[in-house]
């Protein structure tokens, strides 16, 4: 299968002595929804920013299929409180130089995708919820139809019922659009129920990423998460998890 | 209490009542204690003079009140600029920063003898002395709205590869925007000051003046209560200002869906 991003050999160091990430090896396949786990300091974010080509490896190279269209979504929706939800849809595009009737199509689109309205189209940022404006950052993200979008915990400020519904509408968008996804979080449930590979990464710089298949088939729903098989796996993963930092511990 | 509630009739109450209790006092004790005139004027000798004085004082608050707006827009207009200008370079930034603050705290008596050497008494030295009293507020919060933007907004704007005009145009300057309305409120009440100190300094001309002039001629004179009435027109027109671009600036940060006050 042909691999939407891949990293060979990276190291990311800010000062020489402390690398943030050592000789990683990682590749995540076209379509594949990966979640990245790990304790806190471990470099997902960092990862994430490599990914998106926001940060350049110290060494080694991280490849991506040539102009493929990366987005972000941030843990703050991060919107622009001077632009209306469709204006803020649209960023992107006016950044890119989409256009006139094109833009107004995939602006269209994506609002769509999040199932507002054209009553909420023409709101402020500051007259939604949070759970709407994290909707509309992830329409924001999807606007330029990527083809690898990328996720730095998004959901994590959250209440855990939106949060739930949040990743099931997240799966819907995967789905139908067949993008390839990695989901930086800390909740491990969220992360096993989203994806089709959890990556844990080790709390020491330069351990082994353990992998993590999850073969549930989709699409899911909320019931999945209630399964005993469900439940084991999670385990399984907290228990890597824990080995990691315990790891460090010693 | 937020600005936008000055305007709302029921916060007028309070201060109108307590301005009739020491309005009544000061005529009292004028009376009871038999004060000279031109030592403390009764509020009824200062009525008096208002109304005897109206054309005067209604000249004179007009053009200091154009010297003012003029010096303001200038502030406005020119810190902007300068604003931009240093959240585009570090260097120029590091360099020119220190004498934007010089020119905050210079005083204005110590440049007045220059600026009437290179300008002259008149209207043009006035504006320029409300200038340079108003013009620091606006740089300084003009400067830090363009500079305060979140690490994640910038990273969005870099990963759709925005040009550094595009951050300017799209991101930096209306997130500037509640900032600069800040600046402005300050520098508006600045504004009215400088008019009338530079008045004072650089004003002086007996057929056109301000009240700056009047202010100074009427103390000279003794004519304390033709004075009070500079005085508080000179209040009014301080007031009347920061009123308007306080209004102005709720009303577009209410449109720019920042709130403002939030």
């Amino acid at each position: 299968m042909r691999s939407a991003l891949s990293f060979d050999g990276v190291t990311v160091a800010f000062d020489a002595r402390h690398p943030v990430l050592e000789r990683v090896d990682l590749k995540i396949a076209d379509g594949e929804f990966v979640s990245l786990v790990g304790p806190s300091g471990c470099g997902k974010s960092t990862a994430l920013r490599l990914m998106a080509g926001l940060l350049e490896p110290t060494a080694g190279t991280v490849e991506r299929s040539e102009d493929s269209r990366v987005a972000l979504v941030f843990q703050e929706p991060n919107l622009l409180p001077w632009r209306t939800v469709e204006e803020n849809i649209r960023l992107p595009l006016e950044l890119l130089g989409v256009e006139g009737t094109e833009a107004r199509q995939r602006v269209g689109e994506s609002l769509e995708l999040i199932s507002f309205g054209s009553a909420d189209a023409v709101k402020r940022p500051r007259e939604l919820s949070g759970g709407m404006r994290m909707r509309v950052s992830l329409a924001r993200a999807l606007v330029t139809r990527p083809e690898v979008l990328l996720l730095d915990e998004p959901f994590a400020a959250l209440d855990d019922l939106l949060r739930e519904q949040l990743n099931e509408e997240l799966l819907e968008i995967h789905s139908a659009r067949g993008t390839t996804a990695v989901f930086v979080t800390h909740n491990v449930s969220e992360a096993v129920f989203l994806a089709d590979r959890v990556v844990v990464m080790p709390a020491t710089t330069g351990d082994e990423f353990v992998h993590v298949p999850v073969d549930f088939s989709r699409p899911r729903n909320a019931a999945l998460r209630a399964t005993a098989d469900f439940a084991r796996l999670a385990g399984d993963v907290s228990t890597k998890l824990r080995d990691g930092d315990r790891e460090v511990a010693r | 209490m937020s600005p936008a509630s000055w305007f709302r009739p029921a916060a007028w109450w309070p201060p109108l009542l307590l301005l009739l209790v020491v309005l009544t006092g000061w005529q009292t004790a004028v009376w009871w204690f038999d004060w000279p005139v031109f030592l403390v004027p009764a509020p009824t000798d200062v009525a008096t003079a208002v109304v005897e004085d109206g054309d005067r004082l209604l000249a004179a608050t007009a053009r200091t009140g154009v010297a003012a707006v003029a010096g303001f827009a200038a502030s406005l207009l020119g810190g902007v600029l300068i604003a931009v200008i240093f959240s585009q370079s570090r260097l120029v930034r590091a360099s020119c920063y220190p004498y934007a603050i010089f020119l905050q705290t210079v005083p204005i008596i110590a440049i007045a003898p220059l600026i009437i050497t290179w300008f002259g008494t008149g209207f043009a030295s006035v504006v320029l002395v409300t200038l340079i009293i108003s013009l620091f507020p606006i740089i300084a919060s003009t400067t830090s709205g363009l500079l305060n933007i979140d690490e994640d907004l910038l990273e969005l704007f870099r990963l759709y590869r925005a040009g550094r005009w595009q951050v300017l145009w799209k991101l930096r300057l209306p997130h500037a925007v509640p900032y600069l309305v800040t600046g402005a409120r300050t520098s508006s009440g600045m504004a009215v000051i400088g008019a009338i100190v530079g008045e004072f300094f650089v004003g002086h001309t007996t057929t056109h003046y301000g009240l700056g002039y009047l202010v100074l001629s009427t103390s000279q004179n003794l004519k304390t209560a033709h004075l009070f009435a500079a005085v508080i027109a000179s209040a009014f027109l301080g007031i009347a200002l920061f009123g308007v671009v306080t209004w102005t600036g709720s009303t577009l940060l209410a449109r720019w869906g920042s709130g403002g006050e939030e």
